[in-house]
């Protein structure tokens, strides 16, 4: 399916477009304000600190990796580099296999999403669970993330009460604290039988070896605490130099994602659990996940690495609030996703995304923390369609017709006697009502004024005439 | 001072009075308007959808047409922008084209930001008494910056009530190609901008760029709205009475 | 210095939704401690061993209490925990700009006992209250690279909350729905400086 098709089937759901724009209008909003408590000479401060840092890392990625990995290795963590997405799903499997784990937690990660680690998981016939209630939600329905930070933006209180009630086998009332506590009960119970507990990261610091997990459910606090085993699936990306470059960061992450001062709970790892400790894991295993991004390293994309996926971009986007996450067709939405799809996944399979989910109004690059050339990106993207003949033939010669017509001002006006001769069927009152393509999907939706019969040169040239005449006479 | 006017394809082909409005403003406030009869387009649609050979060709008749010119100002922040901030990158690997393209983007602006800036004019002199909102489209805010200049100009319309939209950073849905590759989402991102306005109490919507305007016109007429589209240069260029 | 932190740091922890207690010593601090329980019917709790903690002498306040140092329950700590009604521990640090309090989890500070029970309550010496972000990461950069830094270090502000049904804000989804900070202005127990 297209992205034009699936958006074509979200639009016809008024509830969730309803539903969409409501939580992006309010995060934005939400942006805004914790931006102006701070003032801009500190936001534009910490803007440029958090991208220098960001920069640094991916700029020198493979030694901070290492020293990242050597860090943890002298605490006792394990360490392993995955290449392909398939390899890095595997490995999780087979760590909890090793272990003995049967039965596993998830605090909310963007980067498993992209592997669908639980598909994987679950072919291996392991029971896992998503914890953070938005994902709990969309895994009961089956959904992808339909926003980075609200994975289950799109539902209201009655879908959920739905889902909820036939996990439960019986009705559950939609009052929103009574679905709060169906799902603290349930997953309470998975947190306390659990093995396993994988987590994402949203930082990772090379000087110290630290992993960084921001949540405001505490949910990432009890993965990390209750079983024996936690796995860390980091994005190759997420490093950042030193211990001291988080603070720009943190102070960026969640006012540009919901416009809070902080997030609820920060939690910072750097090992697995000492013999004295109550709780906290036993083995902590960090799984470091390639999936595509050594490939958009030293390319004219590796600005895209600097995401830190806080969703801000999503929140601007006009397109976004149109058609909600899913019509993206892949675990990132909105302009990122737009941007971050073809590249991970091949821009040959994905070609259509960048052409059609983006009107270049650059508001994405406007609200990005770490001020991504989203818009630019974008453009690139379909500069390289064009350079890689994935744009259709007849879209290519359309464009060179128009070009060869428009390059001189003689074609140009031959150009456009003949769209007037051409329009003459359709119009009426001076607009056009319908046309065939290539201007059938303008005319499907809206009305097209004609050419006109003079156009401006026309006028020009006529008032020149008249104001010549008059100043000879 | 001698301004050379690029009047911009779609207004050449579909409103030539947007075009003549602007000129009259300029050549009353003092300037000496010529029309070099060599232009055709900017070359954005090509550039936008990634086909830079093509976007190449026209911008190149663009910086002949117009090399000698010692301003010009077109009624379009969209192709201003595409003029100030993208020719480079088509010459990047051509020194003496990049910098011909640098110099002639110099001397290129859009028609609110010429009269503000250059000609340091606000009141213009216009009266109509009318309820409007602004629409600020997005090149010209956020690649030119413009954003202030507009509202300047129409802060000194008398009798004209300037409203303010919710969501004056949301892009009309245009997009250039976008609008016909994704014309539902573009026509629904139509519909939030012309409810917008209609929300604010507004009877007229006005912009500086002729091509959110065509599509938001095309979209209002479609669905028999009652919002009246008026480019900037049309409001300026109105002598009503209350 | 204390002075300016101090309201700094409530306004903050009530404006994420905390309920904050300010006390001019440990009797205070202990009677502020009984009153929440008392009203909240809360009679069993957790606790991090902490000279702060100790001396407010809390076991008399409850029908079992919990530390880790304390191992004379029939269940583990951890299950302790998952049943108590009230955790309670001290802070390192606290901001007054976002109203976080840093928690060094360790053999004697365990995770659990900040997250598992559905009331949190922390006690924590006016003194270690500072302004923000620089003097929050200078302290915790120096634990992180200490030869031997804490395996897990939190930051806590406020309750556990969830905005995922219809934006909502919702208290207690995973976490402690009730988070109780409690300043207390003079502490002179004599190892004021340990967590």
């Amino acid at each position: 399916m297209s992205f034009s098709e699936r958006a074509a089937k979200a639009i016809k759901k008024p509830n969730l477009i309803r539903a969409t724009k409501s939580a992006v209008q309010s995060f934005y909003w939400n942006r805004l304000a914790a931006y102006a408590e701070l003032g801009e000479p500190e936001v534009a401060d910490l803007k440029q600190r958090a991208r220098a840092a960001r920069e640094q890392a991916i700029g020198n990625l493979d030694a901070y990796l290492e020293q990242f990995a050597t860090m943890l290795r002298s605490r006792g963590a394990q360490i392993y580099f995955t290449k392909t997405g398939a390899e890095a799903a595997q490995k999780v499997v087979d760590i909890t296999r090793a272990t003995g784990g049967r039965r596993i937690v998830k605090s909310k990660s963007m980067a498993t999403e992209e592997l669908h680690l639980n598909d994987a998981l679950e072919a291996a016939g392991l029971h896992v669970r998503e914890t953070d209630l938005g994902e709990y939600i969309i895994q009961l329905a089956g959904d992808p993330p339909a926003h980075i930070v609200g994975p289950a933006i799109g539902k209201d209180r009655y879908e959920i009460a739905a889902l909820f009630a036939k996990e439960e086998g019986q009705p559950v009332d939609h009052d929103p604290q009574v679905l709060l506590q169906f799902a603290r009960r349930k997953l309470r119970q998975e947190f306390l039988t659990a093995d396993v507990g994988i987590t994402g990261c949203n930082f990772a610091v090379a000087e110290t070896g630290t992993i960084f997990l921001v949540t405001n459910e505490g949910n990432a606090n009890l993965v990390t605490s209750q079983p024996r085993i936690q796995i860390v699936v980091v994005g190759m990306e997420k490093l950042v130099p030193t211990f001291a470059d988080v603070e720009p960061l943190l102070a960026l992450l969640p006012r540009a994602c919901t416009g809070q001062a902080i997030s609820s709970y920060v939690g910072m790892i750097s090992g697995p659990r000492l013999p004295e400790e109550q709780d906290g894991p036993e083995e902590l295993h960090v799984v470091v996940v390639d999936n595509g991004r050594s490939a958009i390293r030293q390319t004219e994309f590796e600005e895209a690495l600097l995401c830190i996926r806080c969703g801000s971009c999503l929140n601007v986007c006009p397109v976004y609030r149109q058609v909600g996450g899913a019509a993206y067709g892949d675990t990132y939405s909105g302009p990122i996703g737009t941007v971050l799809t073809p590249l991970l996944r091949g821009l040959d399979q994905w070609s259509e995304l960048p052409h059609v989910a983006c009107s270049l109004c650059g508001a994405c690059h406007d609200a990005c923390p770490m001020s991504i050339h989203l818009d630019d990106l974008l453009l690139k993207l379909r500069q390289k369609t064009d350079r890689e003949h994935l744009v259709s033939t007849g879209e290519r010669w359309v464009f060179k017709l128009w070009t060869w017509a428009w390059a001189t001002p003689g074609r140009y006006r031959l150009a456009a006697r003949i769209a007037r001769w051409l329009q003459l069927p359709f119009s009426r009152d001076g607009w056009i009502g319908w046309a065939p393509p290539p201007v059938k999907g303008w005319t499907d939706y809206r009305d097209l004024p004609v050419v006109q019969a003079e156009t401006f040169r026309d006028r020009w040239a006529k008032r020149r005439l008249e104001r010549g005449g008059r100043n000879a006479g | 001072m001698r301004v050379s006017f690029f009047a911009t394809c779609i207004v050449d082909l579909f409103f030539p009075e947007v075009g003549m409005s602007a000129v009259e403003i300029l050549e009353r406030q003092g300037c000496e308007v010529d029309f070099p009869p060599g232009q055709t387009c900017c070359g954005q649609p090509a550039f936008n959808c990634g086909h830079t050979a093509e976007a190449r060709t026209l911008a190149l008749n663009y910086l002949n047409t117009f090399r000698d010119s010692e301003y010009i100002v077109m009624p379009s922040g969209s192709c201003a922008a595409m003029v100030r901030t993208h020719y480079r990158e088509l010459f990047a690997d051509e020194p003496e084209l990049k910098k011909l393209a640098e110099d002639v983007a110099a001397r290129t602006y859009e028609f609110s930001e010429f009269l503000v800036k250059v000609l340091n004019v606000r009141d213009v002199g216009a009266s109509f008494p009318v309820k409007a909102a602004f629409h600020s489209s997005c090149h010209l805010t956020r690649e030119l910056k413009v954003v202030q200049e507009p509202i300047q100009l129409l802060r000194k319309v008398a009798g004209l009530e300037l409203k303010e939209l919710d969501r004056q950073d949301l892009c009309c849905g245009f997009g250039g190609t976008f609008a016909v590759r994704s014309p539902q989402v573009s026509a629904n991102m139509g519909d939030d901008k012309l409810d917008d306005a209609a929300r604010q109490d507004a009877e007229v919507l006005v912009a500086a760029d002729m091509a959110c305007l065509m599509h938001l016109g095309g979209r209002n007429r479609r669905r028999a709205g009652g919002m009246k589209l008026m480019h900037l240069a049309e409001v300026l260029n109105r002598r009503e009475g209350p | 210095m204390p002075v300016d932190l101090v309201p700094g740091f409530v306004a903050a922890w009530e404006r994420v939704g905390g309920t904050a207690h300010v006390v001019s010593g440990l009797p205070e601090a202990r009677r502020a401690i009984h009153s929440i329980v008392t009203q909240a019917a809360l009679d069993t709790a957790v606790a991090w061993d902490s000279p702060v903690l100790a001396a407010l002498d809390l076991p008399a306040l409850f029908r079992w209490y919990r530390t880790p140092g304390a191992p004379d329950g029939p269940e583990s700590f951890k299950s302790a925990c998952a049943q108590a009604g009230v955790g309670i521990t001290t802070a390192a640090l606290g901001t007054a700009d976002t109203g976080s309090l840093l928690l060094p989890f360790g053999g004697t500070r365990p995770r659990s006992v900040l997250i598992l029970p559905p009331v949190w309550i922390a006690v924590v010496p006016a003194q270690r209250l500072v302004a923000g972000r620089a003097e929050l990461f200078a302290h915790m950069g120096a634990l992180a690279k200490s030869g031997r830094p804490p395996t897990e270090m939190g930051l806590a502000t406020g309750p556990s909350r969830t905005g995922d049904i219809e934006g909502i804000l919702l208290q207690g989804i995973h976490g402690p729905g009730v988070a109780h900070a409690i300043i207390v202005e003079a502490v002179d127990v004599s190892s004021q400086n340990q967590v």
